[in-house]
């Protein structure tokens, strides 16, 4: 993309009279300076996020505590804490498993979503709508919410309903959330139904971008489908699958509401990730600063995460 | 409309092959996505026996909105609901409000650390809410803002910054500059020229962030569990999720709930697809 | 500051908000009605308009004496916030507990035309107390709220003598004095109580066991074994998921073997040797009922009492380790020679010659300074230690009381098997160890358990992980 800025009206008019031209020239000023268009939205960014951002930073260094108002410094000692926790390396692998395996899940059944729809919408094919509001129905409803549906639907006795259907078919009964592997697995794919929705609509959207030339141009030059798909769509909605990456790598990190009420995290540690290891810590035992210590660790995984995609996606001046 | 006038045997052929590769998509789509909501629906339009009974009764043996009239009567939900959809439209109404103008700034500007403040903007993003609940607690207290909407709708506009100038940006920057140039040789000024130029090519993106937005405030559960206690000023979020007792959870009332939740929005993303598809028209017509 | 904002008459605003956006005004108009509604102060005048009361003459209260969040006339030009459930209030979503209730508000309310209170109503519960941990230390708390009983002692600086309303009595069960009483002063009103007991299927326990309902482990191993071949069923069913009744529950088998979580400087103590080799009992015993297959593994991932109720129900388990409020709710949802055919008894034990239950419910506490206030409060709560009125709550509610005269003088509860096994069971009930180190106690038991129950660690194995984390927690 080129991000060439046109100077050619920036001189403010050399005519009129002198206030006139203080006053428009100010205007102008005003208009290509990019401080007053980013100064709004920088302002609460640093309200809502920088000043929380120092105190959770800040927190991680001490031993504050949900339970009283004083507290003292502690140095590195939370990071201590949390690094020699008896099963965080457990917790950390069982976080990259889920976390991996739902973002592949999502954008690549979002992408699928995504493109079907856009043809299907091109071609009128019957069943666009319906499909792309079965998919936004399940991000609607909120995570804690979604694990008491989808616990209800997996309860291990003839009588949840996957159970149901799969000894009707003659399987033998799933234990879908008390085997540890298995319970993983169930709490991946319920967070991509729950996520899915929205790599959908942000790469159909991104889809909607492309300049239809682009492809017509590749038609004419003889591309196929594939080919077209490879030159021409991943390219121009590679910034959107940047940053769709990067936000639903971030939510999927910090998301802990739906397996809160799905498995809790068990049975054992099985599916607890770092995010809700870091809830247990800050609102059940209390311990702020060790909380504040396990986030700023998650931040630093997502740093990582984003430049890795950066390396990927993105090139120098895309940004 | 204008693109589909080419002919030719190979454009057959694909008809078929992606048509039915699109109907699979579909079918296969539908079948996941739906299923949870309508074995929610089918929940809470049953009777309590049925809820958790052997053998399992796939279709209900009879259709009873008890549980629905329970909630509607004997719940805030209606308010919950309409608190809701004040918040939503408000957080979405402050965000394009912020985000818009800094979003074409990023896109369109040139200057020295853009780059540096645009990944510093991301950062922000990466912070989990739930860590920061804290701080903005205290900060909430300070300002006499706690149990009130307007101090959630502070913090949802001041939490979704990021992730929306971003989008926005990210949208802005598919929109060749070309388009810009032009209206600036005929004389528009900045502001001008994002009102009338690019702001209708990017309608789908500013649709997106509004939808995301809109949502998210509509789902978002741990920042308004801290901010509000007046179970008059929950969200539906919360209303829902007090369906959950101490001992056990009452799954015909959540269901019934999550259904009467869903609504509104489903509602929203109806009246909004034929938006969605003429903003797509625009776009393609002006790029 | 917290005071100010929370004061204004809800309803109100809203209807000016909503009236707002009716006439079309824009988002900004609506922000500001917003804002102003909820800082405006709803003191004396201002909050006694929104709700349609006919406006009384001079000293005298107008209006009614209960609103939808209030209790009290609104006319009343003093305030105090009250953080509660709807189990305690007029507005309780069963009815018959809700008039029950509105009868002891009325009363109260007519006896106080001065005062209004205004409630907030708290849904959430494990969340509530995270909640008002976090009020309280930022001295945000409200004057009067709802203290689950085993967060009392927690909260012992901080909460205000209520002894004018627990005093005056002397049969409360041992564990009421044991929790709320510190320094020999009363802390919090305990109202009603709930206790864990066996359930077990008569006609069953009758066919396999000449209806003895098993004492202990080896009894109930070899009975469930009995009707698991027999039957094609479970034998015993009990929470083994993520949350707190993993523990609570079967924290009785721990305390009956002389088992102590924490001592009394509020420091674990699993680590000395008595305790340690309770535990790992118990963790062995959750194993054994995978290994003889009584027990289904699926147990790991219930987090219910609803799944143990409809397990039981639906002829998938012969015995199940549940609360006293189920019986009640069976009763809602069953026939009677359905539900009739479920007793309760004494949760079986390694050893028959001790017995134990966990006890929880609800206390009310009051966080305040303010004389006037506390006095106001304590008036209300001693409504709820009145006999009479403790009778009618818990038989309406499904509650326990937690004054041994009323399980003796009320027909209701004298005259019931259930009600008259529960009573027994409370002599030995035992409330949790209310120090903030228990949540991860109580987090770290269920860890261990999910661990045991679905083999992914032997019994010591998990206890000593468990005593490591707990340990850590508390040092670090």
């Amino acid at each position: 993309m080129s991000t060439e800025t046109d100077t050619g009206t920036k001189d403010p008019s050399v005519t009129g009279t002198e206030r006139l031209r203080s006053a428009l020239g100010r205007f102008v000023w005003l208009q290509e300076n990019p401080i007053p268009w980013v100064f709004p939205a920088i302002a609460v960014l640093l309200a809502f996020r920088l000043y929380p951002l120092v105190e959770v930073v800040r927190m991680s260094f001490t031993d504050m505590s949900l339970l009283s108002d004083s507290y003292s410094y502690v140095g590195i000692e939370q990071y201590l804490d949390v690094l020699s926790a008896p099963g965080f390396w457990t917790m950390a692998r069982v976080t990259l498993i889920f976390v991996a395996i739902s973002v592949i899940g999502q954008i690549v059944l979002g992408l699928i979503l995504a493109m079907a729809i856009d043809y299907g919408v091109k071609k009128h094919i019957r069943g666009s709508v319906s499909t792309r509001i079965a998919v936004l129905s399940a991000w609607v409803i909120p995570g804690i919410v979604i694990g008491i549906i989808w616990q209800l639907m997996m309860i291990e006795a003839p009588y949840g309903v996957l159970n149901f259907f799969l000894t009707q078919l003659g399987f033998d009964v799933v234990a879908w959330l008390s085997d540890p592997q298995m319970a993983l697995l169930s709490v991946i794919t319920a967070n991509t139904w729950r996520g899915t929705a929205f790599s959908m609509i942000m790469l159909y959207a991104g889809l909607q971008q492309v300049p239809q030339q682009l492809y017509a141009a590749a038609k004419i030059d003889g591309a196929s489908a594939i080919q077209r798909f490879r030159h021409v769509t991943i390219p121009q909605i590679k910034p959107v699958v940047f940053i769709n990456l990067v936000l639903i790598t971030i939510y999927t990190l910090n998301t802990f509401d739906m397996i809160i009420s799905l498995t809790g995290g068990g049975p054992g540690r099985a599916t607890q990730v770092l995010a809700l290891f870091m809830y247990f810590k800050g609102f059940q035992s209390f311990n702020l600063g060790e909380a504040a210590a396990i986030a700023v660790l998650m931040l630093l995984v997502n740093v990582v995460m984003t430049f890795v995609y950066m390396r990927f996606l993105i090139e120098e001046e895309g940004i | 409309m204008a693109t589909q006038s080419r002919s030719g045997r190979s454009r057959f052929e694909d008809f078929d092959r992606y048509t039915a590769a699109t109907y699979a998509v579909y079918l296969l789509g539908l079948a996941f996505f739906i299923f949870p909501v309508l074995w929610a629906i089918s929940m809470s339009v049953r009777p309590r026996q049925e809820v958790i009974s052997v053998p399992l009764r796939v279709i209900p043996s009879e259709f009873t909105f008890e549980v629905y009239r329970n909630v509607l009567e004997n719940s805030d939900i209606l308010r919950w609901v309409w608190n809701s959809l004040k918040i939503a439209l408000l957080e979405v109404a402050g965000i394009l409000f912020l985000v818009t103008p800094a979003a074409y700034a990023f896109s369109r500007f040139r200057f020295k650390g853009k780059r540096a403040v645009l990944l510093a903007i991301l950062l922000f993003q990466m912070i989990s809410p739930v860590v920061i609940v804290i701080p903005l607690y205290n900060m909430m207290a300070q300002f006499g803002l706690l149990n009130t909407h307007i101090g959630l709708i502070a913090l949802y506009i001041g939490l979704q910054v990021p992730f929306s100038v971003w989008l926005l940006k990210s949208y802005f920057d598919t929109i060749p500059e070309d388009l810009d140039k032009a209206a600036r040789i005929d004389g528009c000024n900045r502001l001008q020229t994002l009102w009338h130029v690019l702001l209708p090519s990017v309608m789908p993106g500013i649709a997106v962030v509004s939808i995301f937005n809109f949502v998210f405030s509509w789902a978002e559960f741990v920042m308004a569990f801290t901010v509000l206690n007046d179970s008059k000023l929950f969200t539906i979020a919360m209303g829902v999720y007090s369906f959950q007792g101490q001992y056990s959870t009452d799954y015909r009332a959540i269901a019934a709930a999550s259904v009467i939740a869903m609504i509104p929005l489903l509602v929203m993303f109806l009246a909004l697809q034929r938006y969605f598809v003429s903003g797509l028209t625009d776009g393609a017509v002006k790029g | 500051m917290a005071s100010n904002h929370e004061e204004s008459d809800p309803a109100e605003s809203i209807n000016r908000r909503r009236l707002l956006g009716l006439m079309g005004l824009g988002g900004a108009v609506a922000l500001a009605g917003c804002s102003g509604g909820n800082d405006g102060s709803g003191n004396g005048g201002g909050g006694s308009t929104g709700d349609g009361s006919e406006s009384g003459g001079g000293g005298s209260p107008s209006g009614e004496p209960l609103g939808s969040e209030r209790i009290g006339y609104s006319s009343a030009s003093n305030t105090v916030n009250y953080w509660t459930q709807e189990d305690f209030i007029h507005t309780a979503e069963n009815t018959n507990l809700g008039s029950v209730h509105e009868g002891m508000l009325t009363t109260w309310a007519e006896e106080h035309p001065d005062w209004k209170i205004n409630v907030q109503i708290q849904t959430n519960l494990e969340q509530f107390k995270t909640k008002l941990l976090q009020a309280n230390a930022s001295n945000n708390a409200p004057p009067m709220s709802e203290v689950d009983s085993f967060w009392v002692p927690q909260f012992y600086g901080d909460l205000a003598s209520v002894d004018e309303a627990m005093q005056e009595y002397d049969d409360w069960y041992p564990f009421v004095e044991n929790v709320a009483k510190n320094e020999g002063s009363w802390r919090a009103v305990w109202q009603n109580t709930d206790c864990r007991a066996l359930y077990y299927r008569k006609d069953l326990l009758d066919e396999y066991n000449e209806g003895n309902p098993p004492e202990t482990w080896d009894e109930l191993v070899d009975v469930g074994s009995a009707i698991a071949d027999g039957e094609n069923m479970n034998g015993y069913m009990y929470n083994g998921g993520r949350w707190e009744a993993t523990t609570f529950d079967n924290l009785a088998h721990f305390w009956a073997l002389g088992g102590t979580l924490i001592d009394d400087q509020g420091a674990p103590v699993l680590d000395e040797s008595e305790n340690r080799s309770a535990l790992v009992e118990v963790m062995k015993w959750f194993k054994r009922t995978i290994d003889s297959g009584i027990t289904p593994q699926r147990v790991a991932n219930i987090n219910d009492y609803a799944q143990l109720r409809e397990a039981a129900l639906n002829d998938q388990t012969a015995m199940f380790l549940g609360g006293n409020w189920q019986i009640s709710t069976m009763k809602s949802m069953v026939d009677e020679d359905v539900w009739s055919n479920w007793k309760v008894a004494p949760i079986p034990q390694k050893n028959a010659d001790i017995a134990a239950t966990g006890v929880g419910g609800w206390t009310k506490g009051v966080f305040t300074d303010d004389e006037e206030q506390r006095k106001v409060a304590v008036d209300l709560y001693s409504l709820f230690t009145d006999s009479g009125n403790m009778a009618q709550r818990c038989r309406e509610g499904g509650f326990l009381p937690t004054r041994q005269s009323v399980f003796e003088e009320n027909e209701f509860f004298s005259e019931d098997e259930y009600f008259q096994v529960y009573s027994k069971l409370l002599e030995n009930g035992r409330a949790r160890p209310g120090y903030p180190i228990y949540t991860t106690v109580s987090s770290e038991w269920q860890i261990a358990a999910g661990e045991v129950i679905t083999g992914q660690s032997d019994p010591e194995t998990a206890v000593r992980n468990m005593i490591n984390n707990v340990n850590s927690e508390y040092d670090g």
